[in-house]
């Protein structure tokens, strides 16, 4: 049950202090991710050449974009599947299309991608006068409060 | 009855005017003048009622020794020559005893005989005396129907109810316990790995434990969602005051949609 002194503000877009915190927890996942990533290629790498092993080293853009990759499919997949990442789900939060339902692939996927290439759109939260990032303004995406279990249903119709 | 009481006072009148005229003869011939004192008649009499007076409860007691004596002696030598048999029996076969007895029975107070008998009885002495001399285990088990009576008692009989009432069953238990190594009985008698392993079976630990973990996690979220909500609505609120924006409501920030939706689903579990 959604207890009630939350219920009031469910379905509101949701503030910048909660989408951020959502958003560290998100990229600190990613993050994790990558370094477990990192050190499965040493494993392997040293399982093959004990001798001769050296720490794998790469240049940081590499790293950089294998983080995006990772990054893009992690959100791409959450918003288009429940709405929510791991972030999201701790914070209560959920990403919505303009109808109020789960993206589509293609614009979970634009979202992403425009949210990773600008990162500080998120800012625009505290500017915005409807709580909406500057992906949200361009996408007509919202975050809102949901504390449900139940996701709601994907978008039909083109926008 | 009119003749007789006429005679009769004649006879007393009569006997008035003997005594009368025959009073001065018989003073003197008791009590003559030229006697001496101690031969007069009068005198002797005197002296005589006074001994025996004096010698009489002797010659009394005497008298009814001598009498029980003759007549024992009387006995011994009479008994022995009678057949008392069937002058008893002569006797019985007149007497009507059920008639007799019921005559007694009716004289006495069975009632007050009883209380007087019980009062000067040492009833326990004679209780004792008599327990003593039977074997009562013997009798009751020969003689009495054990079954029937135990039965009759205990259908009477509400055990559980005086049990209850009557019966400090704590201190009985605790008796019970002092006496008893209920670590060595259980250990002997209960199959406690048996047990163990059925209640393991039966109780789905993991779940249990994902239940009680999950709700105090779900507490701890619940306590930081909260609190970054309000921190939500500080910031807004402080951004409003930078840029001079009037305080933007609940409405600018509403998606109508979705509020729709999530209004019309029952609020399902948080999943978090």
């Amino acid at each position: 049950m959604v207890p009630r002194e939350a219920r009031r503000f469910q379905g509101d877009r949701a503030g910048f202090v909660t989408r951020f915190v959502a958003a560290g927890i998100d990229y600190a996942i990613v993050t994790g991710v990558l370094l477990l990533l990192y050190l499965g290629v040493a494993v392997v790498a040293f399982a093959f050449n004990p001798l001769s092993f050296n720490v794998p080293r790469a240049p940081f853009l590499v790293f950089l974009g294998i983080w995006t990759v990772i990054a893009w499919t992690y959100f791409a997949t959450a918003w288009a599947t429940t709405g929510r990442t791991f972030g999201s789900r701790v914070m209560g939060i959920r990403v919505v299309g303009h109808r109020g339902s789960i993206m589509r692939p293609a614009g979970a996927g634009l979202r992403a991608a425009f949210c990773l290439a600008f990162m500080p759109g998120l800012f625009w939260v505290i500017v915005s006068n409807e709580n909406r990032s500057l992906q949200d303004t361009v996408l007509r995406s919202s975050v809102i409060y949901d504390w449900t279990k139940r996701a709601p249903e994907r978008e039909t119709d083109e926008r | 009855m009119g003749a007789a009481l006429a005679t009769a006072r004649l006879a007393r009148r009569g006997l008035g005017v003997a005594g009368r005229l025959s009073a001065p003869a018989l003073r003197v011939a008791l009590d003559p003048p030229l006697v001496p004192p101690r031969w007069r008649p009068l005198t002797l009499m005197e002296r005589w009622g006074r001994e025996w007076q004096e010698r009489r409860s002797a010659l009394v007691e005497h008298g009814v020794q001598g009498a029980t004596h003759v007549a024992a002696s009387a006995a011994e030598v009479v008994l022995p020559l009678v057949d008392l048999t069937p002058l008893v029996n002569g006797v019985l076969e007149r007497l009507d005893l059920d008639a007799v007895a019921a005559q007694a029975l009716a004289d006495l107070d069975l009632a007050t005989v009883v209380t007087q008998v019980i009062d000067e009885l040492d009833v326990g002495l004679v209780v004792n005396q008599a327990l003593d001399e039977v074997d009562l285990t013997g009798v009751v088990v020969e003689q009495v129907d054990l079954g029937r009576v135990v039965g009759q008692a205990l259908e009477e009989v509400d055990l559980t109810e005086i049990v209850l009432t009557r019966v400090d069953l704590a201190a009985v238990v605790l008796a019970a316990l002092d006496t008893l190594d209920l670590t060595e009985l259980v250990t002997d008698r209960v199959d406690l790995a048996g047990i163990a392993e059925d209640v393991i079976e039966q109780v789905d630990l993991p779940d249990i434990i994902q239940e009680s973990t999950g709700s105090v996690a779900s507490e701890a979220v619940q306590s930081a969602r909260l609190r970054s909500v309000t921190a939500d609505e500080k910031v807004s609120a402080l951004a409003d005051r930078v840029l001079l924006r009037v305080r933007r409501g609940r409405a600018h920030r509403r998606n109508v949609d979705t509020t729709a939706a999530l209004e019309g689903d029952a609020p399902g579990e948080d999943d978090s």
